[in-house]
């Protein structure tokens, strides 16, 4: 059997199981295992067992549960609360004010926290109605806040970050320091286009009356609320470019500050406890299982020499290699919008670096247009992520057809990203390059 | 007929609630790693004198943490699925395909925990230690393996039985 053969059959069995519905983390098992016993014999499924030990084992990923916890924290704990009626307060007077806020906000919290959830779920409940209240397009509102929310991939820290790090084998830190300048680069797109359209047509984004209650004394003192992320963004972030902590430690001390500010907001309690416990298990544990499925279906796909396949498939066709990593591009944004985020790296990573080292492309600035494209599989229809995070928190009379207008023009504004990103690669590259020798 | 109903039923709830218990378990250990590291942390910058235990303990909190969950994870619906098919589908079509699913789950978890136990009772035999500076035995932790597969695998049937005897939507109407 030539090893196409078997590769076409794997991959049409894999979008078979997953279209009726058995969930991703054992839909990758089974066919692994179903493939190794056939191609290998059953001896060869030690080795399936080995990798999960090893998965069990692994330090980079330990740091998953604990940004997890920390943003569960967070949201839990009125710390995002404050933080947003303090922008509401800076930015009502903004030409699409509300909006520029909640973008500004999503990027706090993408510096704080690691995973999309945390700011989508805590602006759908802060953001939307107040947003709405004001007269704001829906569209407008609900678009902004999945975009904001997305941030969070390319923001550092991200758990989609280290899950992409620890599959590429690249340094968790680079990839982090690399993802800064994308993420400030796509906020300033949002921001800007929201401007832009509330100027244009302010019907879109009506601005408040004049009011006078609004002092700056009270505004100064709404800063009050910025002072507890800031000290959590240089406890994580600062701990780790300083070389004091690995991204898992830095993730273990950002957890401790975020308890500090949940006891300072007097939001430390049994329940919190219990609900953020409850977050860091479901999350983890899907991650991690899903991991360890395609961790065994992966091995398969290089056991029987798909990688090699791939290589020579490029190689013969003798196209233009910015055409093949546009290919690839595509490639990741069509698995986005039906299979899990991750899922997607453990699957591509493993399958696309040894094409980017063909081509010579940089591994590091691959990486970072590797996860703009990620962002936009989280808002793309009908399956993003982030629109189911959206849906549970819609006001009645808007419906998912709102949600998939609302975002169109935020995806192409990161389709732009990721041209302005392939364009420069100095963009990507530069900060990291400065910073590590 | 009725006594073996009644008997079944006891067996499936005492399945879920043993993975729940687990699944309670597995959430709460994970918190001991957050003190384990920050003093981590203190020890090697401030008192310059990094501990050898801190991040292979942590380690060993984390594998049980995600592999014990997992059967629970299961009952509760939260291994992500694509379901656009199940989520069209009705009577039973339905049933069919949520049957169809959890019998993959049960023998994807059946050929796992057959496989991985020889390798953990080999690591026991062995005595085996991690072979660190620290070298904590780590034997214990490959039983976690053919463990929770094998909850995962009971969990599955269990899932399975309960769909057989839950009236499909359309019939029930």
């Amino acid at each position: 059997m030539g090893s196409e053969f078997v590769l076409a059959i794997m991959f049409a069995s894999l979008v078979g199981l997953l279209l009726t519905g058995v969930p991703l983390a054992f839909t990758l098992g089974a066919l692994a295992l179903l493939f190794t016993i056939t191609l290998w014999g059953e001896a060869a499924l030690t080795v399936t067992v080995l990798n999960l030990f090893d998965t069990m084992h692994s330090e980079s990923l330990l740091a998953i549960p604990l940004y997890v916890m920390m943003a569960s924290v967070l949201q839990r704990s009125g710390v995002i609360e404050s933080l947003y009626n303090a922008m509401e307060l800076w930015s009502r007077r903004l030409p699409g004010g509300l909006a520029v806020g909640t973008i500004a906000i999503c990027t706090i919290i993408a510096a704080m926290t690691g995973i999309v959830g945390a700011a989508v779920a805590a602006m759908g409940l802060l953001a939307l109605p107040s947003m709405l209240k004001r007269g704001y397009q829906p569209e407008l509102a609900i678009g902004t806040i999945c975009a904001g929310g997305t941030l969070g991939i390319l923001i550092p820290p991200s758990v989609i970050t280290i899950v992409y790090a620890v599959t590429a084998q690249a340094s968790i830190g680079q990839m982090f320091i690399a993802g800064v300048v994308p993420g400030l680069l796509l906020a300033s797109l949002y921001i800007g286009y929201i401007v832009l359209r509330a100027a244009l047509n302010p019907s879109v984004a009506p601005r408040p009356p004049e009011d006078e209650t609004v002092t700056w004394a009270m505004r100064i003192a709404a800063l009050k609320s910025l002072i507890l992320p800031m000290f959590i963004i240089l406890g994580v972030l600062g701990t780790i470019y300083n070389g004091v902590a690995t991204p898992t430690e830095a993730a273990a001390v950002g957890v401790a500050l975020a308890f500090v500010s949940a006891a300072i907001e007097r939001h430390l309690g049994w329940k919190l406890i219990e609900g953020v416990a409850l977050d860091v298990v479901k999350v983890t544990t899907m991650i991690l299982w899903i991991t360890i499925g395609a961790r065994a279906f992966v091995a398969i796909f290089t056991g029987t020499g798909g990688a090699d396949f791939l290589l020579g498939f490029i190689e013969h066709l003798d196209a233009n290699r910015w055409v093949v990593l546009a290919v690839m591009l595509a490639i990741l944004f069509f698995l986005g919008m039906f299979l899990d985020e991750i899922g997607i790296i453990l699957l591509c990573v493993p399958v696309f670096l040894p094409v980017i080292d063909f081509l010579h492309f940089d591994r590091l600035w691959f990486g970072i247009l590797f996860l703009v494209s990620a962002q936009m599989a989280y808002i793309s229809p009908p399956f993003g992520y982030t629109l189911f995070y959206m849906k549970g928190v819609l006001p009645p009379g808007i419906g998912m057809g709102t949600v998939y207008r609302a975002i169109i023009p935020f995806m192409a504004l990161q389709a732009l990203g990721i041209l302005i990103c392939a364009a420069f690669p100095e963009l990507v590259l530069w900060l990291p390059h400065s910073m590590i020798k | 007929m009725r006594h073996s109903g009644l008997f079944m039923h006891a067996i499936c709830a005492f399945i879920t609630g043993l993975n729940r218990l687990l699944f309670a378990f597995a959430a709460a250990i994970i918190f001991a790693v957050v003190p384990m590291l920050l003093y981590e942390v203190v020890a090697r910058y401030v008192f310059d004198a990094p501990t050898v235990w801190a991040m292979e303990a942590s380690t060993l909190v984390f594998g049980p943490h995600f592999m014990l969950a997992g059967p629970y994870l299961l009952h509760l619906r939260g291994h992500v699925a694509v379901d656009i098919l199940s989520e069209k589908a009705s009577g039973l079509p339905k049933k069919a395909l949520e049957i169809f699913s959890f019998l993959v789950v049960a023998v994807f978890a059946a050929v796992f925990a057959k496989v991985s136990w020889p390798l953990a009772v080999n690591a026991w035999e062995l005595g085996e230690t991690s072979f660190s500076a620290w070298n904590p035995p780590i034997w214990w932790m490959k039983f976690i393996v053919p463990f929770a597969f094998a909850m995962l695998l009971a969990q599955a049937l269990v899932e399975i039985v309960a769909a057989l005897r839950a009236p499909s939507q359309g019939e029930a109407l």
